[in-house]
């Protein structure tokens, strides 16, 4: 399936979302988000980070395994108990696998997005989605060439409730990263083989993360 | 309804796991050759002298010079006047990267075999001995081919993403490759010195002679091949000994020892008895070509890294090794360097070819502690080794052929005196 249906399909369902949260916001509206904010916090500045690791990590065929690993931190401000927007930057890892050749990829990400949340729930579910630029480690340290290039991620996660002022949350996100580089291998042979890539990295991530307000 | 948007989402991020974009390859393509081994040594060992076109080892002697032409044989050029070296014949050894010069002889591996020849005659060598199927039996492929070696073709193809064109390679040819580990392979340096004289040794080679026996390196094996009156003859050893590492790169004699540089270690092997080399230390490094230079109590080794070549790594260094215990190697000192390829020892100065970066020059009077003189920019070298008999005349292997400089004052200029292109 193409990426770009991928992003429609997940949009849409973004939308569905939202529409539902309407529904079903006086339900909760009262209970959770306005009592002292005693669960989730509904407005101003909050920080966090979090580990995300692919969720290939978890195959069992060694011979497919793509690992992906990213750490972040980000910063935001809740305009309402629903959005809040954010900016951030982290480090990430991606193996990827090109007409069967593996590079490995690492990029220092910086990033913004925003955070939508769908239900006033206590175990508050949300989608969220950014767009950033991924920087390439300096050159002169790296095995591997490999150009910066724009990123972007997108899910669906969980907030955790919480009466203190940080509270534990998780998410799929469905993780992009354009990569333009060069690598060199040793064959069997003992000959070089240079490579030239130009792809867009794919993930599905699985995040864990804490906030705090 | 939340349970439907969960599934439409979960289905739009399902198997996102796969990656898009294209890859572009260059590389050497390997097209099996078969053909009649015994054909194949029945060739005439002496044939007219041809250009030069993939020079490998270099070899120095008093008044001729050696030049391999990778998986052809050896030229030789008459050096009586260092100002106009003649080409004189070529030696047709099929198959040949390495070999080694002992006085009158030249031992080199060809395809299976190892080979003793006398060059006591530069315009006709004469074959001595053969030892047959040294490095593998014969390999015959389904048709009942005999396969003695492989040519190459440098290719540049782009792939799509969902390609498995490399894999394919791999998993197909994989008898092939067992063969491939086997044979020796090139050289991590373009073009390298194998020696200056019967006293230097070059830093890159993969054969080597001590002690009456020929000792050649694989990728991960070391093959032993005696020298008698009676001719060559391998010299079994066990499996766990024969393949000793990963990554094997060069060797180097000295005095009870064979030092062998890998990729990520200097191993180094007492040969007290020669047929049964003992591994006697193993000091690791980073992962890096490196040829390695013993000399009296010291052993300098060169790490050259570079992104997009055959040593891909972040290191460039030349180690100093304290190897008065060979049973307990110490570093004693690390330089900074930017490209070290191939180096020799002349009196108390360490030169170290930097390839198009240049050479550099070390006072070793405290050799644990070398101390850099000069650099010397406009000398590209990939290795560097003294004249045999003119000490005033030193050589290098650079991108454009060998060249010869007469060294004046204390390394103070090196003047261009002649060169072989290629």
């Amino acid at each position: 399936m193409p990426h770009i249906t991928r992003i429609i399909i997940l949009l849409l369902g973004v939308i569905f979302s939202i529409g539902a949260s309407a529904q079903e916001d006086n339900a909760y509206d009262d209970e959770i988000i306005k009592i002292e904010h005693a669960y989730h916090d509904s407005y101003g500045y909050h920080y966090g980070f979090s580990m995300a690791i692919g969720l290939d990590d978890f195959s069992l065929d060694t011979t497919k395994h793509l690992t992906a690993v990213h750490l972040d931190g980000y910063v935001g401000w809740r305009f309402n108990k629903k959005l809040s927007l954010f900016s951030g930057l982290g480090f990430e890892f991606n193996e990827s696998r090109i007409a069967s050749f593996r590079f490995d990829t690492q990029f220092f990400s910086l990033y913004a997005g925003g955070r939508y949340n769908i239900l006033n729930t206590r175990y508050m579910p949300y989608v969220y989605a950014r767009a950033g630029y991924g920087f390439g480690p300096p050159q002169e340290d790296a095995i591997v060439d490999h150009e910066n290039g724009q990123n972007y991620q997108a899910g669906l996660g969980l907030t955790f409730p919480s009466k203190t002022n940080y509270r534990y949350y998780m998410a799929f996100a469905w993780h992009h990263q354009e990569a333009r580089g060069a690598e060199s291998f040793i064959d069997p042979l003992g000959n070089e083989i240079n490579t030239k890539y130009d792809i867009l990295i794919n993930r599905l991530v699985l995040k864990f993360g804490m906030e705090f307000n | 309804m939340r349970i439907l948007i969960l599934a439409i989402i979960t289905l739009g991020i399902i198997g996102c796991t796969e990656d898009y974009g294209t890859v572009t390859v260059t590389y050497q393509e390997a097209t099996a050759l078969y053909g009649n081994i015994d054909d194949v040594r029945a060739e005439p060992l002496n044939e007219p002298v041809r250009d030069i076109h993939d020079p490998g080892k270099i070899y120095l002697g008093n008044d001729f010079i050696l030049i391999g032409e990778e998986q052809e044989g050896i030229h030789v050029i008459d050096n009586s006047d260092p100002l106009n070296p003649i080409a004189v014949n070529f030696i047709n050894l099929p198959g040949n990267k390495e070999y080694f010069v002992k006085g009158n002889y030249i031992y080199a591996e060809s395809y299976y075999d190892v080979v003793k020849v006398n060059i006591a005659d530069k315009h006709n060598a004469i074959l001595e001995s053969r030892a047959e199927f040294v490095f593998q039996d014969l390999w015959k492929n389904e048709e009942g081919k005999s396969l003695i070696g492989f040519s190459y073709e440098e290719k540049t193809e782009t792939f799509d993403a969902g390609d498995d064109f490399y894999e394919q390679v791999l998993a197909e040819n994989e008898i092939y490759l067992d063969y491939a580990k086997n044979i020796i392979p090139k050289s991590a340096l373009p073009s390298s010195f194998a020696g200056s004289g019967s006293k230097v040794s070059g830093t890159a080679n993969r054969v080597t002679y001590a002690k009456d026996h020929v000792y050649v390196i694989g990728n991960t094996s070391m093959y032993v091949i005696a020298d008698s009156d009676q001719g060559l003859s391998k010299v079994s050893l066990s499996d766990n000994f024969s393949r000793i590492g990963e990554g094997m790169e060069t060797i180097f004699p000295y005095e009870n020892n064979l030092f062998v540089g890998s990729r990520s270690a200097v191993n180094i092997f007492n040969i007290s008895d020669p047929q049964h080399p003992v591994e006697a230390y193993e000091f690791e490094h980073a992962t890096a070509c490196d040829p390695v230079l013993p000399a009296d109590g010291v052993a300098y080794v060169t790490l050259r890294t570079a992104d997009f070549s055959a040593c891909p790594g972040n290191t460039n260094s030349l180690l100093v090794l304290d190897t008065r215990n060979t049973n307990d190697v110490k570093e004693e000192k690390e330089i900074t360097m930017t490209s070290p390829y191939g180096m020799t020892l002349k009196g108390n100065e360490l030169y170290v070819g930097e390839g198009d970066n240049g050479l550099k020059i070390f006072d070793v009077s405290n050799k644990y502690k070398p101390e850099l003189i000069k650099t010397i920019n406009d000398v590209k070298a990939f290795d560097v080794i003294p004249h045999p008999t003119n000490s005033n005349l030193t050589l290098t292997t650079g991108p454009n052929g060998i060249s010869q400089y007469l060294v004046e004052g204390n390394s103070e200029s090196l003047t261009w005196q002649s060169s072989i292109s290629y």
